[in-house]
């Protein structure tokens, strides 16, 4: 038990210690964080707008610029406009809709500081396949795949690939933490690859009964870090993680009105007659 | 046109290979093509190829057609807003988008693509073989069984989402057909995917579309080994392919001959058991219940009496020589033959 104490304040240090850093440099300015988290995190604020329209903030991190890039073009990002706290970020124009990615990015010295997320506008739009597979220059950490119908789910694995400049980063350190409050540590293989495995920390009664296990969701965010000619890079990727289908569903029900349906079907089943000479 | 291939081959061979072909792709296929809508075939399928199945290559056209019913029609007419082209593009995307395979392939998707017919098709292969007695559906009863499909297209695919997005019925019947489809069930299961084989408890109406779900699954599981393609008599997807059959590029031809009168073979070899394709011809031969699998076209013994057209071009068509090379492997109902074991010498003696 010590040992995993021991442990446990030891991953929760490397967790902040980024942060730490971070808000000693601002010097005195405190960029609001999430309750949760005190690492950069870009999210979703509010109901999605007209058009579908969606306002995102940053949390740990001031002053930073969003960008926006369309699958369409994923080597072409957008500026957003500033409206208040945060943006109000819809399609761009010519994109035909579909999954964008967003980069909230703040430069300073000796620092860069990068949270990004991955959002679907209404409208069929083109594969997420070329935003996914088109790292930007810096340290960029992006799944490989994400969800088009579902969701990230508790107890489902998804891959994630960490680069510096476009090329893999293998053996850095990924950190992943919940809003459920679960905090983990994966490690990036020799091609950059991560696999995270979504902890089953729901507790039961946060299934909320309107939305249920299929629309109740809350955030999370990985994390990696990369410290090169004296500079220290932090790249977050942050989206929501919904509970387990089956926390709602029964297989032993399943299997009873499975056999209740091959019941019914019994009398069809007759071995045939066999002629006789 | 299929004449042409080789002597080992027939019609049933052949559609065997491509049903193998599209049971991948229907099930497994974005592992070729990718992951997302954009990269799939199509979201509109006329065949049941499951949304649920996130490894699918396409998807079925009844699950837009739903949320569309819901979440734009319904909601819109609530809202008293006029039925503007924002409400009604989807709805004609997905509808021209059926219309548009509908218009190549026809009914042929029943019996060459759809995964949920191949697998019946295969249990009833399977049945054969352990020496099931099979049941076919006497003229009589099928006139019960038919208005089933138009029934369900009407109102869990049309009515009931319509409903839900007026507001008149619970938001969780949004997609109901889905909610009770078998094919979610077996390709989920087929991709190692156990959650739409559970039963959601969130609610009653979830656990009774469960219920029903799986109860019509065990039934279509254990029913195909002894009867041919019982789900498919009351798909709702048969019903959407019946509707333009006559417009369809491929269809099933038959002419009228006086032969017909005292043969039958036809109606014996379909496994829809459409007994209109051994009493009638032209247009009424090619019966809504029609999957264009071809079997009565490979067990017609007269020449040029029933054919599969595409266009002007006969794909297909009966003669007596291919009838009696398909009778050797195969009796018309869908018994196999016992593979025959013969010395070389005494087979040249048959010779």
């Amino acid at each position: 038990m010590a040992c995993l104490g021991l442990a446990g304040a030891i991953l929760s240090l490397a967790l902040t210690a980024p942060a730490l850093a971070h808000e000693a440099h601002e010097g005195g300015r405190s960029p609001s964080r999430a309750s949760w988290s005190s690492q950069p995190l870009l999210q979703s604020a509010g109901r999605p707008g007209e058009r579908g329209a969606q306002a995102f903030r940053v949390a740990g991190m001031s002053d930073a610029e969003l960008r926006v890039f369309a699958p369409e073009s994923p080597g072409q990002s957008v500026l957003a406009d500033k409206q208040g706290d945060g943006w109000q970020v819809a399609a761009l124009a010519g994109s035909q809709g579909g999954y964008h990615w967003l980069l909230a990015e703040r430069s300073e010295s000796g620092k860069v500081l990068r949270a990004a997320t991955i959002w679907s506008f209404p409208g069929k739009g083109s594969s997420p396949q070329g935003l996914l597979q088109t790292p930007l220059a810096g340290l960029d950490l992006r799944p490989l795949r994400v969800p088009e119908k579902g969701a990230f789910r508790e107890n489902s694995s998804w891959s994630f690939r960490v680069t510096w400049n476009g090329l893999p980063l293998p053996g850095r350190d990924v950190f992943l933490e919940t809003e459920n409050g679960s905090r983990q540590r994966f490690v990036s293989g020799s091609d950059g690859v991560v696999k995270v495995l979504f902890p089953a920390d729901y507790p039961a009664d946060a299934i909320d009964p309107a939305l249920g296990a299929v629309r109740t969701r809350k955030a999370y965010l990985l994390s990696v870090a990369h410290e090169t000619e004296g500079m220290q890079h932090l790249s977050t990727f942050s989206q929501f993680y919904s509970p387990a289908l089956l926390r709602e569903r029964s297989l032993v029900w399943g299997a009873v009105f499975a056999g209740v349906g091959m019941l019914l079907a019994a009398p069809l089943i007759r071995r045939r007659e066999k002629k006789h000479a | 046109m299929l004449e042409r291939l080789p002597s080992s081959w027939n019609l049933a061979r052949l559609r065997l290979v491509v049903q193998l072909f599209t049971f991948f792709l229907t099930v497994w296929g974005s592992t070729v093509l990718g992951y997302y809508a954009a990269d799939k075939i199509s979201t509109a399928l006329p065949a049941l190829s499951c949304a649920y199945d996130q490894q699918n290559g396409g998807y079925c056209v009844l699950i837009p057609l739903q949320h569309q019913m819901h979440h734009r029609i319904g909601e819109a007419l609530v809202k008293a807003q006029q039925i503007s082209q924002q409400v009604l593009l989807p709805t004609l995307i997905s509808l021209g988008s059926f219309a548009l395979f509908f218009f190549v392939l026809g009914k042929a998707f029943c019996a060459w693509v759809c995964p949920l017919g191949t697998v019946q098709e295969w249990l009833n292969r399977l049945g054969r073989r352990l020496g099931l007695q099979q049941n076919a559906i006497a003229p009589r009863a099928t006139a019960r069984v038919r208005p089933w499909k138009w029934l369900i297209l009407l109102s869990l695919v049309f009515a009931v989402p319509l409903a839900a997005g007026m507001g008149v019925a619970p938001h969780s019947l949004g997609n109901p057909y889905c909610d009770v489809c078998p094919s979610r069930v077996v390709t989920t299961l087929l991709t190692g995917n156990v959650d739409e084989f559970a039963v959601n408890e969130s609610s009653w109406l979830k656990f009774a579309l469960g219920a029903v779900a799986n109860t019509l699954f065990g039934f279509v599981v254990i029913a195909a080994l002894a009867l041919r393609q019982p789900f498919c008599r009351i798909c709702p997807m048969l019903a959407m392919n019946a509707m333009l059959r006559h417009a369809s590029l491929t269809r099933l031809v038959k002419r009228q001959s006086d032969k017909c009168d005292k043969c039958g073979i036809c109606h014996k070899a379909c496994p829809m058991d459409i007994h209109e394709i051994h009493t009638e011809h032209g247009r009424k031969a090619f019966h809504e219940d029609c999957t264009l699998c071809g079997r009565c076209a490979e067990y017609c013994p007269d020449d040029g009496v029933i054919s599969i057209r595409f266009g002007p071009w006969a794909v297909f068509q009966s003669s007596r020589n291919y009838y009696k090379q398909r009778v050797k492997n195969e009796s018309p109902n869908g018994d196999p033959k016992p593979i025959r074991i013969v010395r070389k010498k005494d087979a040249a003696d048959l010779a």
